[in-house]
């Protein structure tokens, strides 16, 4: 094609893959999933039915020989299928207002 | 059969951050679809919940190349996406049709209809809420009877269609369905799909938290109530030859079903529907098994 | 520029030849000479002859594409912007409700950058069923931005189809496509259209290479999702930079066309009998502009100083080109088969707003004729423009 001498450039919709596409969803969250990781065997049933997902299992975490179940709280909206599924009942959906304090914290 | 070790330790090709509804049985749907066929897909998506999940632009959630196309037109941009990849040689690539029941089986009808009848080569899969849900719950052709919807505030009337039968009348090499809480099967139906040159087709049910009333934490739940009841069958028919899946198979026997009041009991949009309309929900229960044992006596091979 | 082997095969032309062939048959060769890569095609009076064709073509072993028998135009659409978005050349040909049926997916092929390309029959629209010409289904998808060129001859229609492909491909242009003829009167005569050999046309037209998005999954990219309002005014006027460079693509490509093929028709418009002080133009389009040369010069003969232009590409505008021509005018009379229900012809409405920003107003004079494929003779278009003058005494 003709070579051009400007760096004009047709423009048009292409988005990239990346985390966060919508911000950061954990600001949706009423309620947060918190994990008993003692009683929890990791069945990784939570990892397997999150819809966004935001569950992992971090295998390299020696508090547990089989590691650890993490959440990204930065993007996990609350939805609590995780608690509903889990087979060992270790998850429990506990109010975001409980939280306040520690995030102040953290900040 | 796929095991669940195996699919947890499939790459994850959904990022999270987007923006679908908590609890979302399409996000889910589509994490265990591209989970099952690869990174070497391109995927068509018609004007549904998927097209404002994936998130808004510049960023998208969906790590595979997507097109992201007119509402009646998801099954004839995969045909063009097909016939163009066919023609640079690249026959290997998966053309994923990824559509929500409204362009599927109202707008989208035309072409689903015609790529099928062409056996165009894709794997078309409808993820059914069954209604419209991105455009705020409105009534579909898959609203089941008696389901209320913006526009049936008193309960739907009347039979929905069935598109997957519908498919199956157009000698397609592959009909399934299947649903989002049993993510081995409808994975396992995938890659047998994706094995297959032609039109292979895919019912997803996707219980959806908001367009029927249930909390989103019961999604997955719901889902197994609809298959435990008998509501939902699953199924397969691999050129022609239809065979109850086993997770459906018990439930042929309609005593072993789960009653319907089960699994429409924490679903707000069946609350306070009784008398006739639940009863043609039952009937259409009853017809749809009619319709599934006796076809899967009909072996063309 | 070479052709890559992956193209699609076109045989039969290794020596350049002349047929006698309509104007479905000239846009059937310039897709296949173009080595078009997917064609998806739904018969429509009068451009079936064109998708039979090209399915004839493709069946005999002679044209390698890969052709879609689509169920429906809007299928047609959905099936192009879907094959043009992995990359391939493509082409179809449709007509009037087709056209419109379709309209969805050209705006969407508009709007996505995408350099289909299409063969239309313009035909009268509906109520009442009309095969005949006319040529509101085109000229009606005008504000989408897609290029739209009006033939006179079958052989401007072979012509501008393969340069319709160098335009439209263009790194800085990225838009589709229409290339128009009137319905019978172009469609379906057979007149002698030259074709060029294989490998003369394999050198101008080249490969569609895109280089602003495709969709490959080893650079994933997700098209047109939801979009914030911010995002649109970038895009949006980029669509708008990019139709107007193609005003002088359009001419550099007419004129690299006359260097290598020795035939121009024009680029953004076509003139015949104008010079710098013609005080009287007519304005027209289409194969009527081709009859009304002869009323040029039947009324130079009575000694009327006259010139037509002949609008050749109404989508872009070619608004510097036209007041160019018209700066002595002292009226301009327009001859066209388009109204815009509610105002005037759709020429004379782009034409006047063009001229308003010219110094010189000429006096205008509005002719719809050739509704639904009415003849208009030379002598009756020369009569309209008489008349028109006669007011002036």
């Amino acid at each position: 094609m003709t070579k051009t001498k400007d760096d004009f450039k047709v423009d048009t919709w292409n988005s990239k893959p990346e985390k966060g596409s919508a911000g950061k969803t954990g600001l949706w969250r009423t309620f947060r999933p918190v994990i008993n990781h003692e009683e929890c065997t990791r069945c990784e049933m939570c990892v397997l039915y999150c819809p966004e997902p935001v569950i992992t299992l971090n295998l390299d975490d020696p508090s547990h020989k089989k590691g650890k179940i993490i959440i990204d709280y930065d993007y996990c909206k609350g939805c609590g299928i995780c608690a509903n599924e889990c087979p060992q009942d270790c998850i429990e959906m506990v109010k975001e207002t409980e939280f306040i304090e520690d995030d102040k914290e953290e900040k | 059969m796929v095991t669940t070790k195996e699919i947890l330790r499939l790459p994850e090709p959904i990022l999270p951050g987007h923006a679908a509804c908590a609890g979302c049985s399409s996000s889910l749907g589509l994490r265990y679809a591209l989970k099952a066929l690869g990174e070497d897909v391109i995927m068509s998506v018609p004007a549904c919940c998927t097209s404002v999940w994936q998130g808004p632009y510049p960023k998208s959630a969906i790590t595979v190349p997507v097109l992201n196309i007119a509402f009646a037109a998801a099954a004839s941009a995969a045909s063009g996406i097909s016939a163009a990849l066919e023609s640079k040689g690249k026959k290997d690539t998966t053309v994923l049709a990824w559509a929500g029941d409204g362009g599927s089986v109202d707008i989208g009808l035309a072409a689903i209809s015609g790529a099928a009848e062409r056996n165009d080569n894709m794997i078309y899969v409808t993820y059914s809420n069954e209604s419209y849900s991105n455009t705020g719950v409105q009534k579909s052709g898959a609203t089941p009877p008696g389901a209320r919807t913006k526009t049936t505030p008193k309960g739907r009337v009347g039979f929905p269609k069935d598109i997957s039968l519908i498919m199956w009348t157009h000698n397609l090499p592959y009909v399934a369905t299947a649903c989002t809480s049993y993510p081995r099967d409808f994975i396992e139906k995938l890659r047998k799909a994706q094995t297959m040159d032609g039109f292979k087709f895919i019912y997803l049910l996707a219980p959806c938290a908001i367009g029927w009333r249930f909390p989103s934490e019961k999604t997955i739940e719901i889902g197994k109530l609809a298959v435990e009841s008998g509501a939902h069958i699953l199924w397969e028919a691999i050129d022609g030859d239809i065979e109850l899946s086993r997770l459906s198979k018990r439930y042929e026997d309609p005593a072993k079903r789960k009653p319907l009041e089960d699994y429409l009991k924490d679903q707000g949009r069946y609350r306070g529907i009784g008398g006739e309309l639940l009863q043609s929900y039952r009937d259409y229960i009853d017809h749809q098994w009619a319709i599934i044992t006796s076809l899967a006596k009909i072996k063309q091979k | 520029m070479t052709v890559s082997k992956n193209l699609p095969k076109s045989i039969g032309h290794d020596e350049p030849k002349t047929l006698i062939i309509s104007g479905n048959y000239a846009a059937a060769y310039a897709a296949k000479m173009a080595r078009v890569e997917v064609v998806a095609a739904y018969p429509i009076t009068p451009s079936t002859d064109c998708v039979e064709k090209l399915a004839e073509f493709v069946e005999d072993g002679v044209m390698g594409a890969n052709y879609i028998k689509v169920e429906s135009e809007h299928s047609v659409g959905a099936a192009l912007v879907g094959a043009s978005a992995t990359g391939a050349r493509t082409f179809s040909s449709t007509s009037a409700h087709g056209l419109l049926y379709m309209a969805e997916m050209v705006w969407w092929a508009a709007l996505a950058r995408l350099p289909v390309v299409m063969s239309i029959v313009n035909r009268e629209l509906a109520p009442a069923w009309s095969i005949w010409a006319q040529t509101q289904d085109s000229m009606s998808l005008r504000d989408s931005g897609i290029i739209q060129y009006y033939c006179k001859n079958a052989q401007e229609v072979y012509d501008t189809i393969l340069m319709a492909f160098r335009v439209s491909e263009h790194a800085h242009v990225y838009m589709p496509s229409l290339v128009c003829q009137d319905a019978y009167i172009l469609s379906h005569t057979n007149t002698p259209v030259e074709l060029p050999s294989q490998k003369e046309v394999d050198d101008f037209v080249g490969t569609y290479n895109p280089e602003h998005f495709v969709l490959d999954p080893k650079n994933p990219v997700t098209h047109s999702s939801l979009s914030y309002p911010v995002h649109y005014r970038q895009k949006r006027f980029n669509i708008m930079d990019s139709t107007h460079r193609a005003k002088q693509i359009i001419k550099d490509v007419c004129a690299e066309f006359k260097e290598k093929f020795g035939r121009f028709h024009g680029d953004l418009i076509d003139t015949y009998g104008i010079d710098k002080k013609t005080k009287h133009i007519i304005v027209s389009h289409s194969s009527i502009a081709e009859e009304i040369e002869i009323s040029v010069d039947m009324l130079k003969k009575k000694g009327y100083d006259v010139g037509l232009v002949r609008l050749r590409v109404l989508r872009p505008y070619p608004d510097e080109e036209m007041r160019e021509v018209c700066k002595d005018a002292e009226t301009i009379h327009f001859i066209e088969r388009a109204p815009s229900y509610g105002f005037k012809g759709v020429i004379a409405i782009d034409t006047m707003a063009a001229l308003y920003e010219g110094k010189n107003h000429p006096k205008a004079f509005h002719h719809i004729e050739g509704l639904s494929g009415m003849d208009v003779t030379a002598e009756y278009a020369a009569g309209l423009v008489e008349k028109d003058l006669e007011t002036l005494k």
